[in-house]
């Protein structure tokens, strides 16, 4: 779409590599790294965990620990090739023409150091001869331009002080003061909710229209990739896959893992009426207030009422604050209710997290996670041929061999481990599965096989599922009906159908459009 | 902040009935040590009607608090002299003594431990690690006669025993102060260059260490900058609980280096059981080091945007 007017290259990275030699990172390796930034582009670079795009992009802005990693290769930059140019050269360039914004605003942001400085340290470093009166004027116009409004009391507040939306705008703000050339941005939306992401998409974009600044932008979220760049670099184990107009690579990807990835993600497009039989009414909650006590007491979920019937999944959206996992640990019977009822009576239930690293005990093995979970504690009660066969059981229910049965988790995968997790749910028949976050911490390819399985357990158990999650693609891939939360209300409920094509609440659209499920709809 | 006031008061309070307790419990009759064993029990009884022993002990506390809130803490037993004169003194000196090591050891200690980070592992690491085990195994008195042997005896910077009041040169009296500081302070600069090193390479691996390089700090601006002051909050209750027993330290140290400090003043007093002189002193240090640790709660706000207002 986007005319090749940019002609002039600023940036040229020529047959990088880069290796860890300890092999402590997630991403180890970048092999024949090439890529040419002209004046003015937005770039994308994708690719899953391990695809060395972070590592790429770390190396392009000079972050790379001299020692630590072996590096080759050119990255040329103004005639002068910043990979193997002294530290004090590379400094000028720093902060002044090439700036960085990063995953997570909050610990990217010196904690016990005021905004404001913070936001002009790149002009006092680079333009000592601004005054500080000059520069305090320059930083509160930077916070005014990322969209930030009562810029003075921004300046003097500390980051603990702002939302997460906000410190994302300040670590812009102070990107961008020193108007750098190019702005190298690595999952900057990566930890924010959807609508707070679609407005820095938004701000990037005009920062981009406004002052003409390059953006690589570095993200494991092709479809906003697809909203933001002109052009795509697609990487996979630390090297190039393909590369090329954005529209174009969509369309007609040329490497069979491009087409793979593009694949993963969840399409909300029309799906023919499964005809699902009803079952019974399984679990109905009526006016449920819950919260945490205290003095005083903390009450988050207000007036919430659904039910759900055999069989079906039922999905509870909202961003984070909402109060969706509030309202999964009161139905848990995990938090005393302060009202409301709920009726599930013998119900059995299980639960699945978000994080498969943390919530499986590093020193058992799965067969002891599995059957643990299946007793209790009381292994007295089981003979040891049926603790057995019912683990191996579940991990074939999950479609993981026997054999996984005397590993112990840290030499799983994370969707193996994933698999983990829900067999442990799984091993006790539970009527009732509450899946909080499931796939948030996964890749997109992974993402896509714990999805069908969720999709196949649901077919062969019988198990009610509610599945919490930010993601509304997801929701709408694996769900019959939808919850929409809002500070721990629901605002809108329904089937995912009805909601996702016609929604009725203004909150319901603007997650939707944020989540940019509104234009591929019409298209 | 209010609370750690009245707190403060409340402990002042109990060391003070703790101590006046305990020396009116522990045997030993103040008139009897005052008049010498050839005093007439008319005279030894007329002695304690004088110094108000025959009171019950509530009121004996009470009249004492009395006096010493209004900065009366009696008369010494032994001199026959109030005993604020007796300590008025001494109490600067040995307050000037502290403070000056105290200050000592953050000159020398941030500085030597930011580097040690900066240089982890080379040999300026590596030397320095060693020097620093060495000098943390020296016991202070020791080291206070190395430094005078050395700096006083075999290069005569300064004359031994050669103690200046402050009264007459403050230069000087600072001057002479020098050594004995330093001897106070180098095995606590060690401890705390290598609690300091660990904190600055805990914090260097943090996100906004990296936001700061991206920005094109040196790495010296960067460690100076930010890193510091996020790696000195663990380190300040360490460096508080060192200045509380410096004072300590400083008693031997005095004897060392021959300064008239109170150090002496109190060994000589608890043998002498001269009570109101080793009451005063003893009110003296908790007041100090209870004022000590409400400065620390304070720096740690300071410092630290993320404590306080709410508590």
């Amino acid at each position: 779409m986007r005319e090749t007017k940019h002609t002039l290259p600023i940036l040229s990275v020529e047959d990088l590599q880069i290796e860890f030699r300890d092999h402590s990172l997630p991403e180890t390796a970048v092999h024949d790294f090439d890529l040419i930034l002209h004046a003015g582009e937005i770039v994308g670079i994708v690719g899953e965990s391990g695809a060395g795009k972070s590592l790429s992009a770390l190396a392009i802005a000079g972050l790379l620990k001299r020692h630590s990693a072996a590096k080759a290769g050119r990255i040329l930059f103004d005639d002068l090739d910043l990979l193997n140019c002294p530290r004090e050269v590379l400094r000028e360039y720093q902060g002044d023409e090439i700036a960085v914004i990063f995953q997570e605003p909050m610990s990217s942001l010196d904690p016990l150091m005021r905004i404001g400085p913070q936001v002009e340290e790149s002009l006092r470093i680079h333009h000592p001869d601004i005054d500080r009166a000059e520069r305090k004027r320059r930083a509160l116009e930077a916070l005014e331009s990322v969209g930030l409004t009562d810029t003075e009391r921004v300046y003097r507040a500390y980051p603990h002080e702002l939302s997460g939306g906000m410190r994302q705008r300040v670590m812009i703000a102070a990107a961008m003061i020193a108007e750098p050339q190019i702005l190298i941005a690595d999952e900057p939306t990566t930890a924010l909710d959807v609508t707070v992401q679609a407005q820095i998409i938004a701000l990037l974009k005009e920062i981009n229209r406004t002052k003409n600044t390059a953006i690589l932008f570095i993200s494991h979220d092709l479809s906003l990739v697809r909203q933001l760049c002109g052009r795509v670099v697609v990487m996979r184990d630390g090297r190039i896959v393909e590369e090329g107009e954005t529209a174009r690579v969509f369309a007609d990807p040329q490497d069979p893992y491009t087409a793979q990835l593009i694949d993963a993600i969840p399409r909300v497009e029309k799906k023919e009426s499964a005809g699902r039989e009803q079952g019974e009414t399984i679990l109905s909650v009526t006016g449920l207030d819950a919260g945490y006590p205290g003095h005083p007491p903390r009450r988050i979920v207000h007036d919430v009422s659904f039910s759900l019937k055999k069989g079906e999944i039922l999905g509870l959206a909202g961003e984070s604050g909402s109060g969706k996992s509030t309202l999964a640990k009161a139905v848990l019977g995990l938090l005393p209710l302060m009202n409301g009822t709920i009726d599930g009576a013998g119900l059995r239930s299980a639960m699945v997290f978000q994080d498969p690293y943390g919530s499986l005990n590093p020193a058992k093995t799965i067969e002891w996670i599995l059957t643990e979970a299946l007793t209790g504690g009381r292994r007295r009660n089981f003979s040891r041929e049926e603790l057995h066969r019912r683990a191996a059981a579940a991990l074939a229910q999950v479609e993981l061999p026997e054999s996984f049965l005397e590993r112990r988790p840290a030499e799983l995968s994370g969707g193996q481990r994933q698999r983990v997790a829900i067999a442990e749910a799984l091993i006790g028949s539970p009527d009732l599965i509450i899946a909080d976050e499931p796939v948030s911490a996964l890749d997109v390819t992974v993402q896509a096989q714990i999805i069908t399985l969720i999709e196949k357990i649901r077919r062969e158990t019988g198990a009610a599922i509610l599945l919490i999650a930010h993601d509304l693609r997801v929701i709408y891939r694996v769900c019959d009906r939808v919850l929409i939360m809002k500070q721990g209300r629901i605002v809108e409920e329904g089937d995912v159908e009805r909601v996702y094509f016609d929604p009725q609440e203004e909150y319901t659209k603007e997650l939707l459009r944020a989540a940019g499920i509104g234009s591929e709809r019409d298209a | 902040m209010l609370r750690k006031l009245i707190s403060a008061a409340a402990t002042l309070f109990a060391v003070s009935v703790l101590v006046f307790g305990a020396f009116a419990l522990i045997p030993g009759d103040p008139a009897l040590k005052k008049l010498g064993t050839q005093a007439t029990q008319e005279s030894l009884a007329r002695m304690r009607e004088q110094m108000g022993l025959n009171a019950p002990l509530p009121v004996r506390y009470a009249r004492w608090a009395v006096h010493f809130i209004n900065g009366d803490p009696g008369t010494s037993y032994s001199y026959d002299i109030p005993v604020r004169t007796l300590l008025g003194d001494k109490l600067p000196v040995t307050l000037a003594l502290v403070l000056f090591s105290f200050v000592l050891l953050i000159v020398i200690s941030i500085p030597l431990g930011i580097r040690h980070a900066k240089y982890e592992g080379r040999l300026f690491d590596r030397v320095f690690l060693v020097l620093g085990q060495i000098v943390m195994a020296i016991p202070p008195f020791f080291l206070g006669i190395l430094l005078t042997w050395f700096f006083g005896i075999v290069l005569r910077v300064f004359t031994p025993g050669g103690y200046v009041s402050y009264r007459q040169d403050p230069a000087g009296f600072l001057a002479y102060l020098f050594f004995p500081a330093l001897a106070i302070a180098l095995p606590r600069v060690a401890m705390t260059v290598k609690l300091l090193r660990a904190e600055v390479l805990k914090e260097a691996t943090k996100d906004y260490v990296r936001t700061a390089y991206s920005r094109g700090n040196s790495t010296m601006s960067v460690l100076y900058r930010h890193v510091l002051k996020n790696a000195f909050l663990p380190v300040l209750t360490f460096l508080a609980m060192n200045l509380t027993d410096m004072v300590a330290g400083s008693v031997v140290i005095e004897q060392v280096f021959g300064i008239p400090g109170i150090g002496r003043f109190l060994l000589v007093s608890i043998l002498g059981r001269d009570h109101p002189v080793v009451e005063a002193i003893i009110m003296g240090l908790a007041a100090f080091i209870i004022g000590v640790n409400l400065l620390t709660d304070l720096c740690y706000r300071l410092i630290d945007p993320r404590i306080g207002g709410e508590s």
